[in-house]
């Protein structure tokens, strides 16, 4: 028990910042959100942009520099934070009607999920719907929950007296399965390099070089996947399959 | 006599008038005499004639000849003011060992101008001391030296060796490729040819389809003699202004045997035999020059000349090519518009791509493929479009065209390419206004702006995402952990409770350290009788547990069998046979031992338990 404490308590320091980190990053956030309502977006995202530094990763900061930068016709970056913040708080509904917004003021069209099957729509929504610091803790219980189970029944010497315990069993180990499942899924998709145009217009070509032949162009606050990098050229794909090596500048990643 | 014989019996005279002192300076200069006669050093500068005329090369020698072997010779200083030099090439003979060196630097003089000249003098420091030549003066004139008129039976040097140019045509259109030929015709031994002077081509654009790297003759009669032809330069020339144009001489320079004066034979018939070349043979080096080329020049036809004509003239084809057919909306198609043909290909200009409202049509790519066929200049020029289709349906793209002017045919000729449809389906830009699910109706639930600002916060989260930690994973590797330990205690705990034998061999070894612990008791208080009992209750105990008997039938030849079954040597098995036997006798008549029995019995009984728990396991 003594090592399970000492584990935890290791586990719980090493995720905890240093307190004057967090009081200075709490300062430039309320000096960003005061210059804001004072019209000052680009001041205001500069506090933003600070706190950001500190290490905070907070999907309030984030929205806050989302709107600062969407006020200072900051589309693309502004799409950025945007979807930063909805990878911390996917339920937060004013990061997604920003999204939303932005999304739609933005010159290239993007392929929606209206065309999905609505039993797939569905499971994106719920895919999406828990964090990521949700889906570990409930990995977490049905999995001590499911060795528990086992161990008691394991103690157990009437044996014989049915199998109360299997549905329990089960469930743990559907839910910790599932669970797991799906928290390895989105973190492999929040490391999957989806990258947003930040530039007025991104030109794409048949490769990496300036006098390779001109693909297509896309414009400010398009997402696309990274999906190669070389030197400062990034290939990229559209969400239609449309792919084409662009300046790394061009771009930010997410 | 020699002279070292003469100075020798000179020393001794001397050495027998004028004493010691006089005898060593005379040894003194005999061992200064191989300085003295230090290897004789001659240098020398020749040319092959003093009067040439101003397209006739001068082969200057300058040698160095010694007595004895010169490993490392500096390189002469001379002015060849009037001259372009070209050289040296180097010929070195060592004969007799190292007794006779020889080193010849030869130089082809090609005279700049006409006029009387100075060559050298050459200067050469070898050894701290300094070699001259003499000057030499050489007359160059404007005309070739009087050659002795042609007689019967009498041959020039043209009649082995000449260079020719050949154009396939004298007449052309502008822009019409005219292939000139450049072949080196000779008889004799040809060597060191290099290019001197190429053409210009003023008036023309050329292309250079091909260089000799090397002489690759071909037998070809000329009139009836044969003679070996050797391609040099092949040009592709393309007329660029109209009227008469000349293509200057080209130029070559080439070594051959030098012409040997043979008396009574004449002629030069002799002069470029094969053997005339031997290892030390002599070589001249001459200057070839073709012959002027002209070549009328036709401006092309304004008759029937179309408006987009861009100035193509050759033998052309092309072809449109698309891939895919058949896409989504918005997908790019790649179109390939191909010009092949013989002409100057690289010259070819764009030709326009129909009008196309469908498609989004992006700046294309050139390739050039140049090819040589049948000695004409050609290949393939391909532009290749990136077209985004804007709607669905089927999307047509019209024939491309292209003119230019054939000059076989002497008119102007219209390339027109398939039509290709391309099958675009799917939603068209226009028909979608969305963005993740928000359609244009849909703007007034969104609103006209962003949302506003999170209000300021107590907290501002900094914390790593627990998943995103390795101790957060290492901790749950506790929960198996705990489940395979408690696992393996109960498995343990049901065997014991469920096997007798196996829970009986178990604790064999604590029943009999107890029973032991008890004797080392006895042992201290000098009991006897305590310690003979417990040490025969802990080895009969154990013998009964580790074989799952009861204790109580047990005899000592039981065990001792029992301990021989186990694998025990012969001599353990008889070490407890005694060690139990001492024990009874010991327990009844405690008066007989003493401690340091008993101790040593207790010793004896431990190690045999060990020994026993060791051959059990």
């Amino acid at each position: 028990m003594r090592i399970l404490y000492v584990a935890v308590m290791v586990l719980s320091f090493s995720l905890v910042p240093s307190a004057s980190a967090e009081t200075v990053a709490v300062g430039l956030f309320a000096e960003g959100n005061d210059l804001y309502r004072q019209g000052s977006y680009a001041t205001a995202r500069e506090k933003y942009l600070a706190a950001a530094e500190t290490g905070a990763r907070d999907s309030r900061l984030f929205y806050n520099l989302g709107n600062a930068c969407f006020k200072s016709d900051r589309l693309g970056e502004a799409i950025v934070w945007y979807e930063r913040a909805r990878r911390l708080s996917p339920r937060d509904e004013d990061i997604a009607a920003n999204l939303k917004f932005s999304s739609y003021i933005r010159e290239d069209r993007v392929e929606g999920d209206e065309g999905m099957n609505p039993l797939w729509r569905l499971s994106v929504a719920v895919y999406r719907l828990p964090t990521e610091d949700e889906l570990a803790a409930l990995f977490t219980l049905s999995f001590f929950a499911l060795f528990g189970l086992a161990a008691w029944r394991l103690g157990r010497s009437d044996r014989g007296q049915g199998n109360r315990w299997l549905p329990w069993f089960v469930t743990s180990g559907l839910i910790a399965a599932v669970t797991a499942l799906l928290l390895v899924a989105r973190v492999q998709d929040s490391r999957a390099d989806v990258a947003v145009v930040t530039v007025e217009e991104a030109v794409a070509r048949s490769g990496p070089g300036s006098d390779k032949t001109v693909v297509f162009r896309i414009h400010e606050g398009t997402e696309m996947r990274l999906q190669r990098r070389e030197n400062e050229w990034l290939l990229i794909r559209l969400e239609n399959g449309l792919g084409g090596w662009m300046r790394a500048s061009d771009v930010t990643v997410i | 006599m020699p002279v070292v014989d003469k100075l020798q019996a000179s020393a001794n005279d001397l050495m027998a008038r004028r004493g010691f002192a006089e005898a060593v300076r005379i040894v003194v200069l005999l061992l200064a005499f191989p300085s003295l006669c230090a290897a004789e050093i001659t240098f020398e500068a020749s040319v092959d004639r003093v009067r040439v005329s101003r397209d006739q090369p001068i082969q200057l020698s300058l040698t160095i000849a010694s007595t004895e072997n010169l490993p490392h010779v500096p390189a002469p200083q001379i002015s060849l003011a009037g001259f372009e030099a070209y050289g040296p090439s180097v010929t070195q003979i060592i004969l007799n060992g190292d007794t006779n060196f020889s080193r010849t630097l030869t130089y082809s003089l090609h005279p700049l101008r006409t006029g009387r000249f100075t060559i050298g003098p050459a200067r050469l420091e070898l050894d701290g001391r300094q070699y001259e030549t003499q000057a030499i003066t050489v007359e160059v004139v404007k005309q070739r030296t009087q050659q002795k008129a042609k007689g019967v039976g009498e041959e020039t040097i043209e009649d082995y060796l000449f260079l020719r140019a050949t154009a396939d045509r004298q007449r052309a259109y502008l822009g019409q490729q005219v292939s000139l030929d450049y072949d080196l015709l000779y008889r004799t031994q040809v060597h060191d040819v290099t290019f001197k002077t190429v053409p210009s081509f003023s008036g023309f654009w050329f292309k250079t389809l091909f260089v000799a790297k090397q002489l690759d003759p071909k037998r070809e009669m000329i009139g009836d003699v044969p003679f070996n032809a050797t391609p040099l330069r092949k040009i592709a020339l393309f007329p660029t202004t109209a009227g008469r144009q000349r293509v200057e001489p080209f130029e070559i320079t080439c070594s051959v045997p030098q012409q040997r004066r043979s008396r009574g034979r004449g002629g030069l018939s002799n002069a470029f035999s094969l053997f005339d070349r031997s290892l030390f043979g002599r070589s001249q080096s001459l200057i070839l020059r073709s012959e002027e080329i002209e070549i009328e020049v036709l401006p092309l036809p304004e008759a029937g000349r179309p408006e987009e004509f861009s100035g193509a003239v050759g033998d052309y084809r092309i072809s449109l090519s698309a891939r895919p057919l058949s896409v989504p909306v918005g997908d790019p198609v790649t179109v390939v518009l191909e010009l092949s043909g013989i002409g100057n290909i690289g010259a070819l200009t764009m030709p326009p791509l129909p009008e196309l409202d469908s498609f989004e049509v992006y700046e294309p790519k050139r390739s050039l493929k140049e090819e040589v066929v049948n000695g004409q200049y050609g290949g393939k020029v391909a532009f290749e479009y990136i077209l985004i289709p804007q709607r669905s349906g089927r999307l047509e793209i019209p024939s491309a065209f292209f003119n230019y002017f054939n000059p076989v045919a002497g008119e102007y000729q219209t390339l027109r390419s398939d039509r290709i449809s391309i099958e675009s389906h799917g939603d068209s830009p226009g028909e979608q206004h969305v963005a993740y699910g928000l359609t244009r109706a849909e703007i007034a639930a969104v609103g006209e702006d962003i949302r506003h600002i999170k209000p300021d916060v107590a907290a501002l989260d900094h914390s790593a995402r627990f998943h995103e930690s390795r101790i957060y994973w290492a901790l749950h590797a506790i929960a198996p952990i705990g489940y395979g330990a408690l696992y393996f205690l109960q498995r343990q705990r049901r065997r014991l409770v469920g096997d007798v034998a196996y829970a009986r061999r178990r604790r064999s070894r604590q029943a009999a350290r107890r029973r032991l612990g008890d004797a080392e008791q006895g042992l201290a208080a000098g009991d006897a009788s305590v310690v003979c009992t417990r040490v025969h209750e802990a080895i009969f105990g154990f013998v009964a547990d580790q074989s799952n008997r009861s204790a109580t039938g047990l005899t000592v030849e039981d065990c001792v069998s029992l301990a021989s079954s186990w694998g025990a040597p012969e001599s353990t098995a008889e070490e407890l046979s005694e060690l139990l036997r001492l024990c009874e006798f010991w327990r009844y008549a405690p008066g007989a031992v003493r401690v340091a029995e008993l101790r040593q019995l207790h010793e004896r009984a431990v190690q045999l338990i060990t020994d026993f728990g060791a051959l059990r396991e």
